[in-house]
């Protein structure tokens, strides 16, 4: 699409003027940048606490007894699981995943589409009504269509001045064992606060069964 | 042209890092702001207990014997009154719900208390609309802090409880005293012209005292006025007075808190009452 | 043997070129396209200020594209200097977008509902990043586009721009006047505070006056029981029922975000068509009486679009922006948060926003029809047709003295009653609430609540108008609050005899004390009165900041 009169030539040099204009126009550039910044910042939703997306105090009487089975905690969308040395001795585990000790909070929904997993206590284990994905009280995945284990939310341990006494570890659970792990509440542990924004995703888990 | 453009391009670039100072900035200043704002609450809500719920619960939530209960207590903050009432949820939430819905008619639990709270929420068909109620649960929140401190300083109940026992013998008693203690003129203890008027015929909430001296023999066979007066000062359902509520809504503990000269003291102004 | 031949034209160039320049002659060909008939070099021409070469490319993208087909090519070059429109219609189109951007953001956190609304205003100073920030340059925008627009109209007028052939453009102008005041005044609403709810009620209720012309009052006493229903109906409509409620919130929200933008945008898109069509007019001293020559502008008084008029008004948008945004951040403009709307009580001195205080003050000379009804009536009816009632053909300012005149009492007439609409003039309660309305007003923080909360000291302290002595304090903060005080009660020694002031300052609770202010007087008949207000402050309130 070239016209047929002559066109002005492009490899002038630069006069002052116009470099001026295009300082001008980067200095534009770069302002609506800080802007669009600025406007992402203003527009994220921030939670206030107890609503989901937030942080959810929990009073440690409010926390299941040890190997006890899971404790669902609507509002925050998690179940509260207390793992003891019956879970970490469950012959289903798979070798994969190491059992750990402690408590976890684990999402409700489940990682293959989006339902929410039921506990089933006659067969110990968290099961699917969707497709069937089944999971055992730690969140590791034995059956079904699911491809990694369930997610977990970071826990903070707080005592009675608002100290944080442990937090579970953020990470990729695929590449280190220990992120999202269970952790064992330690003594003076008032309040544990579930922070329901920060979400650590489960390890991979496809193999039959359970495993990598 | 060139000004035009230099002075544009100075003015983006001041535009941008008075953004970026305000930006920087702006984490502290809606701290700042939220504290601002959780202080006119209480504001707020101080200048709505004053009119609506100093009545009942005194003028600085000490709380009125019979009435209503202190809210500058520590029983409250320290989660014995939550126990005590089975509330398994928060202590805002407590008196959210208290201040909205009210609270109905004595149980056994309330037994000191046995008048309504009415409901203050329009949502329950109160006067008050939702932030006003909040304003009031941040203000009683408020008092968190000296009520428990306050808490060791509290006084214990008189070792010389005249009890309910109506045999028991009562010292001389003072008149002059007794017209103190009637209208709440010692530390605010029992201010029985809150609820008893000495006006003939008027009632406040519970029956007029006016000529209660003479009245007082009449009303059971075989009991002088003073020993009339004894039993419903100590005993208030033994005897209903006709046309008011049964049983009584007079506060029941009078005789676990007053001493036996206070007793003798109030038989004795209202004995003047001719 | 070739089933099917890639054929890539971008090769074939490389390869007949070479690498780098068929490159630039994509480069070329895009920002030909993009800027509807400029090339690199043109472009590069246009920045650098050269002559437009002949044939002149620089009049494509105003023929072809749609962003500068509605601007003119050229303008006058008498029109082009800040003198004689200031660019003051450029200004109020760029409020207008300024606005609707400022408006859009807060509209991601607002809920128009009696319920939540002052709940999100909270949420949006406390705890949404630059909240204050979007919501005072909301507001800063507002005023300022009212005063723009009133400027523009005042210059419009001065100019004699109305007349032919541009009444139409006038009348839109009016319109586009209407459309901002309305605009303005149903935004102040949305936050439900004091202020907002009781401001535009006051407006409002100018519009249950409609009258009901006969035979309607006759039918409407017959039919519905009301012969004064036109009035009762449009109120209604107007505020979702007789006062204000969740409906008429909700309508004039909607009014605010959707019908007026829609209604301004499609005038503003008129008037500046019409604007366009025939041309800036030029100032009145440069052309013949009665003659029109905007349109027609000789070859060497043309200033073109690029670069000259759009650096301009790139530069115009650079600083006012920077004005903006300097105003509500170091220039401490803010918009106010008075507390929660309440339906039941109005607080004393409640007024309406500066831009309305003229007809507040026209509504306390007589009946509301006629100051608040018919009176305005008359006076935007004449504007309307201004432009077709005037009809003298010069524009110089020393053939139209009687218009110019009338412009001037118009002013004069409009500066006093706005004076009339502030609160001093003629709206007072008794001379005890007003002395305690000086140190805590009702419709805003005030000198007391000002004061840093570490200045009050727990004491009683009085101060009577006939000491000579000026107040005792143990703190500045007190002891000016005292001053003040005496004084107010000095200037009220007329109509309170014997007056004497006191403040008791408690402590009442963690970080809340509570003052009470108390005076007592002698009544003309002897007897004392007395009158007592409660204030409570706490250490976190921030009112002074």
């Amino acid at each position: 699409m070239s016209s047929a009169a002559p066109q002005a030539p492009t490899t002038t040099p630069m006069t002052r003027r116009e470099f001026l204009y295009y300082v001008w126009g980067a200095s534009m550039a770069l302002f609506m940048a800080e802007f669009s910044g600025a406007l992402v910042w203003f527009a994220l939703p921030r939670f206030k606490e107890g609503e989901f997306g937030g942080k959810l105090p929990v009073d440690v009487s409010a926390i299941p007894g040890v190997d006890t089975g899971p404790k669902d905690f609507p509002e925050g969308r998690f179940w509260l699981v207390n793992l003891g040395p019956k879970s970490v001795s469950d012959e289903r585990q798979p070798a994969d995943y190491p059992p750990q000790q402690g408590v976890l909070a684990i999402y409700k929904v489940c990682v293959h589409l989006g339902c929410l997993y039921k506990w089933v206590p006659t067969n110990d284990r968290f099961e699917c009504p969707c497709h069937g994905s089944k999971f055992l009280a730690n969140g590791v995945r034995v059956d079904g269509p699911a491809r990694r284990n369930l997610d977990a939310f970071v826990m903070r341990a707080l005592d009675a001045n608002g100290n944080e006494l442990a937090k579970t570890k953020a990470g990729d659970p695929a590449k280190d064992d220990s992120a999202g792990a269970p952790f064992v509440l330690p003594a003076g542990t008032v309040q544990i606060e579930v922070d329901t924004g920060k979400r650590i995703q489960g390890a991979v888990n496809t193999k039959p069964g359970g495993g990598k | 042209m060139s000004i035009r453009v230099i002075i544009g391009t100075v003015l983006v670039a001041f535009t941008m890092m008075i953004l970026a100072f305000v930006m920087v900035n702006e984490p502290a200043r809606m701290a700042d702001f939220e504290a601002g704002y959780k202080g006119r609450s209480i504001e707020a809500g101080a200048a709505l207990f004053q009119s609506s719920c100093t009545g009942c619960h005194g003028v600085q939530g000490q709380g009125i014997d019979g009435i209503a209960p202190a809210l500058n207590a520590a029983d409250l903050f320290d989660g014995v009154r939550l126990k005590e009432i089975g509330w398994s949820g928060t202590l805002k939430d407590y008196i959210r719900s208290a201040i909205a819905g009210g609270r109905p008619r004595a149980s056994a639990v309330f037994a000191n208390y046995p008048q309504r709270m009415p409901a203050w929420s329009q949502e329950f068909g109160g006067p008050m609309r939702p932030d006003q109620v909040e304003n009031i649960v941040d203000f009683i929140m408020n008092w968190e802090t000296t009520a428990l401190a306050a808490a060791a300083a509290a006084p214990a109940a008189p070792v010389d409880a005249v009890g309910t026992d109506l045999n028991v013998e009562l010292p001389q008693g003072d008149a002059a005293n007794g017209e103190l203690l009637f209208t709440g003129q010692v530390s605010g203890k029992y201010p029985c012209s809150v609820c008893h008027s000495l006006q003939a015929g008027q009632t406040l909430v519970g029956p007029s005292l006016a000529g209660i001296a003479t009245t007082a023999a009449t009303r059971k066979d075989g009991l002088s006025a003073e020993q009339y007066l004894h039993e419903s000062i100590v005993l208030p359902n033994t005897y209903i007075v006709e046309g008011f509520a049964n049983p009584s809504i007079m506060p029941a503990n009078f005789g676990a808190q007053m001493t036996k000269q206070e007793l003798a003291d109030i038989i004795a102004y209202l004995m003047t009452l001719k | 043997m070739a089933i099917f031949k890639l054929h890539v034209p971008i090769l074939d160039d490389i390869k007949a070129k070479g690498l780098k320049p068929a490159l630039l002659a994509k480069v070329d060909d895009a920002v030909t396209r993009f800027t509807a008939g400029l090339s690199i070099g043109d472009l590069r021409g246009v920045l650098r200020g050269d002559p437009a070469p002949r044939p002149n490319p620089r009049l494509k993208p105003h023929a072809d594209g749609f962003w500068f087909h509605m601007r003119p090519t050229y303008y006058h070059n008498l029109v082009t200097p800040l003198y004689p429109e200031f660019r003051l219609g450029w200004l109020s189109l760029y409020f207008m977008v300024f606005e609707t951007i400022t408006g859009i953001f807060l509209m991601v956190f607002y809920t128009p509902s009696p319920l939540v609304a002052f709940e999100n205003m909270l949420n949006i100073l406390s705890r949404v990043p630059l909240g204050l920030f979007m919501r005072d340059l909301h507001r800063f925008g507002a005023e300022a586009m009212v005063a723009i627009v009133a400027l523009h109209m005042l210059r419009t007028f001065l100019t004699g721009n109305y007349k032919k052939p541009r009444q139409f453009t006038w009348f839109t102008g009016v319109v586009l006047l209407l459309v901002t005041l309305i605009l303005s005044f149903s935004g102040y609403l949305l936050p439900w505070d004091q202020l907002s709810l009781w401001a535009v009620t006051i407006g409002a209720s100018m519009v249950e006056a409609t009258p009901t012309p006969w035979p309607l009052n006759l039918l409407g006493d017959r039919f519905f029981g009301d012969p004064s229903f036109v009035g009762t109906w449009v109120n209604n409509i107007a505020r979702g029922g007789p006062i204000f409620n969740a409906d008429g919130l909700l309508r004039w929200y909607l009014l605010h975000i959707l019908a007026l933008p829609l209604i301004g945008f499609v005038f503003i898109g008129v008037h500046y068509y019409k604007v366009v069509i025939h041309g800036h007019s030029l100032p009145p001293e440069a052309e013949k009486v009665g003659e029109d020559t905007a349109k027609r502008v000789p070859m060497d008084q043309r200033t073109y679009f690029m670069p000259d008029i759009i650096t301009r008004e790139l530069f115009y948008v650079a600083l006012v922006t920077f004005i903006s945004v300097f105003a509500v951040t170091l220039g401490n403009f803010h918009a106010p948060l008075e507390p929660h709307a309440d339906p039941l009580v109005t607080p004393l001195h409640t007024t309406a926003p500066w831009y309305f205080l003229w007809i507040q003050g026209m509504l306390k000379l007589g009946d509301k029809v006629f100051w608040g009804l018919i009176a305005p009536g008359i006076i935007f009816g004449v504007l309307f047709v201004l432009g077709y009632i005037e009809v003298g053909p010069s524009r110089r300012y020393a053939d139209r003295r009687v218009g110019l005149s009338v412009c001037m009492v118009a002013l004069i007439a409009l500066s006093v009653t706005t004076f009339m609409g502030t609160p001093w003039y003629a709206v007072s309660s008794s001379a005890d609430q007003e002395v305690v309305a000086v140190l805590v007003p009702q419709t805003h923080p005030g000198p007391l609540r000002e004061t840093p909360y570490e200045e009050f000291v727990a004491g009683e302290y009085t101060v009577k108008p006939d000491d000579q002595a000026d107040p005792q304090a143990p703190t500045e903060g007190l002891k000016s609050l005292l001053t003040l005080y005496k004084h107010e009660l000095e200037l009220a020694s007329d109509r309170l005899k014997n007056a004497e002031g006191i403040m008791i300052v408690e402590d009442w609770q963690e970080n809340l004390k509570k003052i009470t202010l108390r005076i007592n007087w002698t009544n003309d008949d002897g007897t004392a009165g007395t009158f007592s207000q409660d204030v409570y402050l706490h250490q976190d309130s921030n009112y002074g900041d």
